[in-house]
């Protein structure tokens, strides 16, 4: 018999597969099936409007209007995963908005730029800062006939509030002190804290209006089994395969458009592609190392926006160095941003120049991002009395953007004789040491939110969530810190878009100058979709909107 | 228990895996009640206990990820694997005992190292680059085949089959190598027997002599090698069900994996042995129909 050892090869080749030599071979087979056949590009970039709200960006795909749209067909998507579960309140996943905005009607929606629309409820008032009415549609119906009136929308907000059910986004409503019932279409809350970011969020999960008696009825059950009121309903749904949702024909008269949405999971971006290709898919994400094949792609349409999502270095300004805003300002003006922007993510996206991007209303056009300037980063650091050198440790969590990342900033720091040593953690050991107080800065990413209040609360306020400071035993706020904390409190305290955008700009301002966050870029969001799909809109927070599409005949 | 300490060790917190980092947290209180309820708070021993007085009973727990019971889980997707697996396996078979017989006929011509040359080239081919390549080929350039996805054989025996040939290949191909040498050897070796000269010269045509005589008897290493081989396949599927898009067993151990969803993993893994063995048990199967002196008593 042949003694030869025919299992080693099988172990060593299922070891390399994270080795740079399949990476390169599944690059080159990755590479040729993302490559086009010709030499016209496809269509270019859609960035959205800002301003004060109101009105919609100018999508990159011309919407016809409705009488105008074709009716029928089923559309065939193809995504990385399927949903974590489709109940708004347990499930947590980022991709699962793709089917719940199908499902579901929220009771106010976020428009393209996130500014406020109606949706379940027709129209609000505010009658002062803690009391707002809502007025709900009537005759609205859940998938299983029952109507959908002020008692559901109680419901909802209870629902996400009791401990019991274990709501992920719990966090959102923890100012509305309770939902009143005025009669079946009228519905008040009460508010125990000025929240102007209220409309978003109800745009959101905390939004998406359950039934209370089949909510109750299916319990755990409910994720695998939603009942919304959404223009689309659950057909079927086999786990990692594929989700099928149908139409709903009790929705409205003309809409939806399509009769079906077909979703197949499949992980690898390549054969996404491959599937686009073939026709097999109508829409897919484009990842940035594939945008610029999928620009030179015939016979697709790409549309690229902006995001909320944006790179930064989380930093911790209860511990030294970072302590000193002088050394915060030296660390930011000597890093060369465009250069991080074209190694680390391939080109795709902006320089940050603050935490609002171009996807939100509270964007600041007028703040340009910080020049590298070597010089005055010098100046700063002797000033702050490290003149001889400085040395720090960054935490991270290793992973393919990270590593690079961080490695970039080392470099770019040692230019001033900063000395930076790259701790690599897990999850969740970063996140406790960082708690602890262990690391001045912690290289994470933020996926931004629907409202300026959500990032910058969270981010800059030294009560905020990923304000480690306060977390630090006798942590004394610098005088610079409570002047920018009154200020965001005073952003929140105002409902009135346009006077809320004065505030936010000054208060990147003052970000940007005394370095409160370093920020790099801005992302940029990507889909490809077929020739045949129509009515598509970019929205600010990524989240796609199937139910909107139609399919050319 | 292997399995069971070195995921433990390993560290990782499923909780923090099911939430991510800085994307939506579950409130103190809610976030103890989700412990408590997936045991993550008993002590290593108890929590192992548990499993295997459960596991006994067919109960091998719940993903932490999904909520869905592990048994379930692992039965929606052993056929699918199966069914990619068997194709697999058709596909080596059918291609490499011709092949390996072929390179031991004309032994030691060019012909035998063209076609030894050609089975290694199937051992040393990337399966994760000759997926992706068969799919630009037969799927994107010449529209045969689909480039991705699943049909059962029973819903769709057409459709099923389409849908098999691009990944049976791939996960075939790596195979083919092994069993086509394997042939070659024990063909030489039989074809070098008293017995295989005294049916020459009684006069038999090659052809029976070949397949009748020498094959069969050549089949006892091959056979053996193809039910060892079984559970290397399995391994092999994680990457191809990744590739096609196929929701199989692999995907899932995969998924779990990364997830350090702690049930999952374990009843993949019991899964895997499982079919390790029943691969032994299937060569030895196979002994006893191949070579009379062994029996089953």
């Amino acid at each position: 018999m042949d003694a030869r050892n025919w299992k080693s090869t099988r172990v060593s080749r299922r070891s390399a597969l994270r080795g740079a030599g399949i990476g390169l071979a599944g690059l080159s087979g990755a590479a040729l099936i993302g490559c086009g056949d010709s030499d016209e590009t496809s269509d270019g970039t859609a960035a959205a409007t800002t301003g004060t709200g109101g009105a919609a960006p100018a999508p990159s795909v011309t919407t016809p209007d409705a009488s105008a749209r074709t009716r029928g067909g089923t559309l065939k998507v193809a995504l990385g995963g399927d949903p974590t579960g489709l109940d708004p309140s347990t499930s947590r996943g980022g991709g699962d908005h793709h089917y719940l905005y199908s499902l579901f009607e929220n009771l106010v929606n976020n428009g393209p730029d996130f500014s406020t629309q109606p949706g379940v409820a027709t129209e609000w008032e505010v009658i002062d800062d803690l009391t707002i009415r809502f007025k709900i549609k009537e005759g609205l119906k859940f998938h299983d006939g029952s109507d959908l009136t002020a008692e559901d929308v109680q419901f909802t907000i209870d629902h996400h509030k009791n401990p019991e059910t274990q709501s992920y986004s719990a966090g959102q409503v923890t100012s509305v002190d309770n939902v009143e019932i005025v009669d079946d279409s009228n519905v008040v809350f009460h508010l125990n804290a000025v929240t102007a970011s209220l409309f978003a969020i109800l745009g959101d999960r905390n939004g998406m209006i359950l039934p209370k008696a089949a909510t109750l009825a299916a319990g755990k059950d409910f994720t695998n089994k939603p009942v919304g009121s959404g223009p689309f309903k659950l057909d079927s749904w086999a786990v990692d395969a594929n989700v099928q949702m149908v139409k709903n024909d009790a929705y409205a008269e003309d809409y939806p458009y399509l009769d079906a949405i077909d979703v197949q999971v499949v992980p690898n971006t390549s054969v996404q592609f491959a599937n686009l290709r073939t026709g097999d898919a109508d829409v897919i994400t484009v990842d940035p190392k594939d945008r610029a094949a999928a620009r030179t792609t015939d016979g697709i349409q790409l549309n690229e926006w902006v995001s909320t999502a944006y790179t930064q270095v989380n930093i911790n300004t209860a511990v030294a160095p970072i302590n000193d805003m002088r050394v915060r300002q030296a660390l930011t003006y000597s890093l060369n941003r465009q250069a991080i922007l074209d190694g680390i993510y391939f080109s795709e996206g902006e320089l940050a120049n603050g935490p609002m991007t171009k996807a939100s209303w509270a964007y600041n056009e007028n703040l340009a991002p910080i020049p590298e300037d070597l010089e005055k980063a010098k100046q700063f650091l002797d000033a702050a009395g490290y003149a001889d050198g400085l040395a720090f440790e960054l935490v991270i969590v290793a992973d393919e953007d990270r590593t690079p990342l961080s490695e970039m900033m080392k470099a770019q720091w040692a230019r001033i004789g900063v000395d930076c040593t790259i701790v690599a953690r897990s999850a969740e050991e970063a996140g406790a040491e960082y708690r602890a107080q262990k690391y001045p800065m912690f290289l994470t990413f933020f996926s931004g939110r629907a409202d300026p209040d959500m990032t910058i609360f969270e981010n800059f306020h030294t009560k905020g969530g990923f304000n480690r400071a306060q977390f630090a035993e006798n942590f004394t706020p610098s005088a610079e810190a409570l002047e920018l904390d009154a200020k965001i409190e005073a952003a929140r305290q105002v409902y009135d878009q346009a006077e809320r955008k004065v505030l936010y700009d000054d208060i990147q301002v003052q970000i940007a100058e005394q370095a409160f966050g370093i920020l790099f870029t801005h992302r940029t969001n990507a889909v490809a979709l077929s020739q045949r799909v129509e009515g598509f809109q970019p929205y600010g927070d990524g989240k796609y909107r199937f139910h909107e599409l139609s399919l050319k005949a | 228990m292997l399995t069971f300490s070195l995921t433990n060790v390993l560290g990782g917190d499923p909780l923090l895996a099911l939430m991510g980092e800085e994307d939506g947290r579950l409130a103190p209180e809610a976030e103890a009640l989700l412990r408590e309820e997936l045991g993550l708070n008993d002590p290593l021993p108890i929590q192992y206990l548990n499993w295997l007085f459960d596991a006994i009973r067919g109960d091998l727990g719940t993903s932490i990820q999904s909520g869905q019971p592990v048994t379930e889980a692992l039965l929606d997707r052993i056929p699918v694997t199966f069914q990619l697996g068997m194709t697999a396996w058709i596909f080596a078979i059918a291609f490499a005992i011709p092949l390996g017989m072929f390179a031991a006929i004309s032994r030691n011509t060019w012909k035998d190292q063209a076609a030894t040359a050609l089975a290694l080239a199937g051992v040393a081919t990337p399966s994760f680059w000759m997926g992706l390549m068969l799919i630009l080929v037969f799927a994107v350039w010449f529209r045969l085949l689909p480039p991705s996805g699943f049909v059962n054989l029973w819903d769709d025996p057409i459709d099923g089959a389409k849908h098999l040939v691009l990944p049976g290949i791939t996960l075939g191909v790596n195979l083919i190598g092994t069993v086509a040498r394997q042939t070659r050897s024990a063909m030489l070796e039989v074809l070098g027997q008293d017995y295989i000269r005294t049916a020459r010269a009684k006069g038999l045509l090659e052809r029976v002599v070949l397949t009748k005589h020498a094959l069969r008897n050549a089949m006892l290493p091959v056979v053996t090698v193809l039910g060892l081989q079984f559970a290397n396949l399995l391994g092999g599927t994680v990457i191809i069900e990744q590739v096609f898009a196929i929701p199989g067993v692999g995907r899932l151990a995969l998924g779990a994996v990364f997830a350090q969803d702690f049930p999952v993993v374990q009843g993949a893994v019991l899964l895997a042995a499982l079919a390790t063995l029943a691969g032994n048990l299937w060569a030895d199967i196979m002994y006893t129909i191949f070579d009379p002196r062994i029996r089953v008593s």
